[in-house]
């Protein structure tokens, strides 16, 4: 499968998946500051990345797509919220092209469409146990339990060290932090719950942990990196914005242990001036620095090396399977990840 | 704000931070290893926080189970089980279906025999020399309640002319269908220990003392001598709301 077949594919499964968030936000009021507000996120088009890997996953293991179809819904609204409460938390200008939801309308809304989509995430959870029976449905549930805590212990570290301004971070401190905010919820458990649905339960989910890991924190590396050197257009964001934001990042973690102490001072101090108050030429000589010490060489050459761990692992847990289009789906995208030029 | 320097590594810096006159101030080989060891590092955090995860998740179990109340209600205790170790849970499992058909089997061929028999008074073979298969078979006249106590009483009679006898009664739980068990501290026999002379006969008094959860059903529970299993004793009960 080359790379256009696999972006299709990824599109097809996004659009089954909006397909289904629409059919799960109830028709009724208050509906211009709630429920029509749910839909703006996923309406904007995201990758789909979280239903795609969980669908192909399931289909790879022998099941069909309609098993999944709920689980899909159910993460992708989760991710929805998270963004939601990200832009504010992060106080993001821009998400997907558009002006994040808290800067459209108001902190307070956004922060009750983030909880309202958190809610509704749990119903097509409950409607599994039709589908798949209590026993799946309830390992799913469990499944889904342990990614939103995961997810939000992660959020705690990063926010806890911007609060901090903590710049003594190693990079084994950020591989355990993106494991939690990013990996569990964006990759590990949605090839998890897909391989469960799809071996009706049989398989040992544990098996995928290092393919989701290595997948998901390469593709947390590469979407760090285009924040810094990508189109905005094509990224949808404020390009450097995580530097604005004081995002530790692999790039920021490298510099600040490769550069000199009066950089790191100088680093330091601009990371503790509130975001509102930092100088924006400051942030271009932060990235100019970070181009300097190959910073972010550094992360490409990492996430491409996390990605080549992430093929190894793929063909350890898929080889034995019957050849299919999800299959190959999966091992084009990670194949994408290794060769992507930016 | 900092100068901008046309060569980022101050010389005066840490040794990490040094490179030799004329050679690139950033090795590639030293930037390939370090993104090989991230591979390495990813791992152990990986394990670390699996470990963690799974030692939180055991804390909040401890916190959140009466470890009285489980053991006196088989269902929960059963899903404990089945949380720890699916294989071990469908090795029960499949033991209790075979214990329970075979009780099945074992009461349906008494109830024949026992239409002939009496109810209340019965003479053990234990000194017989052939083995006899005979089972006694106890039922309370009504259905219990949980929480209710009924006793039945058994009579022993030692038939043979040789030396005393030591009877010592060892007793199981009451086991129902599926996975319903009712503990065989429900089960009080008295005495516990006798001895039974030739020709000798004694009461035994058996009180089954429900528990308040005891979950609706049909169990048996089987009583017999330590020193001779051929004593068979079989307390069949029937469990209502």
């Amino acid at each position: 499968m080359d790379v256009p077949q696999m972006k299709s594919k990824l599109k097809y499964y996004g659009a089954e998946t909006l397909r289904g968030i629409h059919a799960f936000v109830p028709e009724k009021e208050p509906k211009y500051y709630l429920y029509n507000l749910i839909l703006d996120y996923p309406n904007r088009g995201g990758k789909g990345f979280r239903p795609g890997l969980c669908i192909a996953s399931c289909k790879a293991h022998g099941g069909q797509l309609h098993q999944a179809k709920f689980t899909a819904v159910t993460l992708e609204m989760l991710h929805n919220a998270f963004l939601i409460h990200d832009d504010v938390e992060d106080e993001s200008a821009y998400r997907r092209n558009k002006p994040t939801m808290h800067s459209a309308h108001s902190r307070a809304i956004a922060i009750n469409v983030g909880d309202m989509m958190n809610a509704l995430s749990l119903y097509p959870l409950w409607r599994n146990k039709e589908l798949l029976g209590d026993k799946l449905a309830q390992r799913i549930f469990l499944e889904v339990y342990h990614l939103i805590t995961e997810s939000a212990e992660g959020q705690a570290l990063e926010l806890g060290w911007r609060q901090d301004n903590r710049c003594d971070l190693t990079e084994k401190d950020y591989l355990r932090m993106i494991l939690k905010k990013t990996c569990w919820y964006t990759c590990i458990q949605p090839i998890r719950i897909g391989a469960l649905i799809g071996s009706n339960g049989v398989l040992n989910p544990d098996s995928f942990n290092r393919l989701g890991y290595f997948m998901g924190a390469a593709f947390q590396i590469q979407d760090d990196i285009l924040n810094l050197i990508g189109e905005e257009s094509a990224y949808g964001k404020e390009i450097g914005g995580d530097i604005i934001e004081g995002k530790r990042t692999l790039m920021l973690i490298h510099l600040l242990s490769e550069c000199t102490s009066e950089e790191r001072h100088f680093i330091k101090g601009y990371l503790g001036t509130p975001m509102l108050g930092r100088d924006l030429a400051d942030a271009k000589q932060i990235l100019d620095l970070m181009h300097q010490y190959k910073s972010i060489d550094h992360a490409k050459k990492t996430s491409q090396y996390l990605a080549g761990a992430a093929l190894k692992e793929f063909y350890t847990h898929f080889s034995h399977l019957k050849d299919s289009e999800d299959k190959a789906f999966l091992e084009t995208i990670i194949m994408y990840m290794i060769n992507r030029d930016y | 704000m900092p100068k901008q320097k046309d060569n980022p590594k101050n010389k005066q810096g840490s040794s990490k931070g040094k490179n030799r006159e004329g050679e690139p101030w950033i090795d590639s080989d030293r930037v390939m290893n370090k993104a090989q060891s991230i591979v390495n590092s990813a791992v152990n955090v990986l394990e670390e926080e699996i470990a963690a995860g799974i030692l939180a998740a055991k804390k909040i179990e401890k916190k959140l189970i009466d470890v009285d109340e489980i053991r006196s209600d088989p269902d929960a205790l059963m899903n404990r089980i089945r949380r720890d170790s699916h294989e071990v849970l469908d090795l029960v499992i499949d033991g209790f279906a075979a214990i329970t058909a075979q009780m099945n089997e074992v009461i349906e061929t008494l109830k024949n025999e026992k239409e002939n028999q009496s109810k209340q008074k019965t003479k053990p073979k234990a000194a017989s020399k052939k083995p006899s298969p005979d089972v006694i078979v106890l039922e309370p006249e009504n259905p219990m309640k949980p929480g209710e106590s009924v006793t039945l009483n058994l009579i022993m009679y030692e038939d043979t002319a040789s030396d005393p006898k030591t009877i010592a009664f060892r007793k199981s739980d009451f086991i129902g269908s599926g996975n319903q068990k009712i503990s065989l501290r429900s089960i009080i026999i008295q005495p516990k220990k006798t001895q039974l002379k030739p020709k000798e006969e004694k009461d035994i008094s058996i009180t089954i003392k429900l528990p308040k959860n005891a979950v609706p059903g049909d169990y048996n529970a089987f009583i017999t001598c330590i020193n001779n299993p051929q004593i068979r004793v079989l307390i069949a009960i029937k469990v209502i709301e």
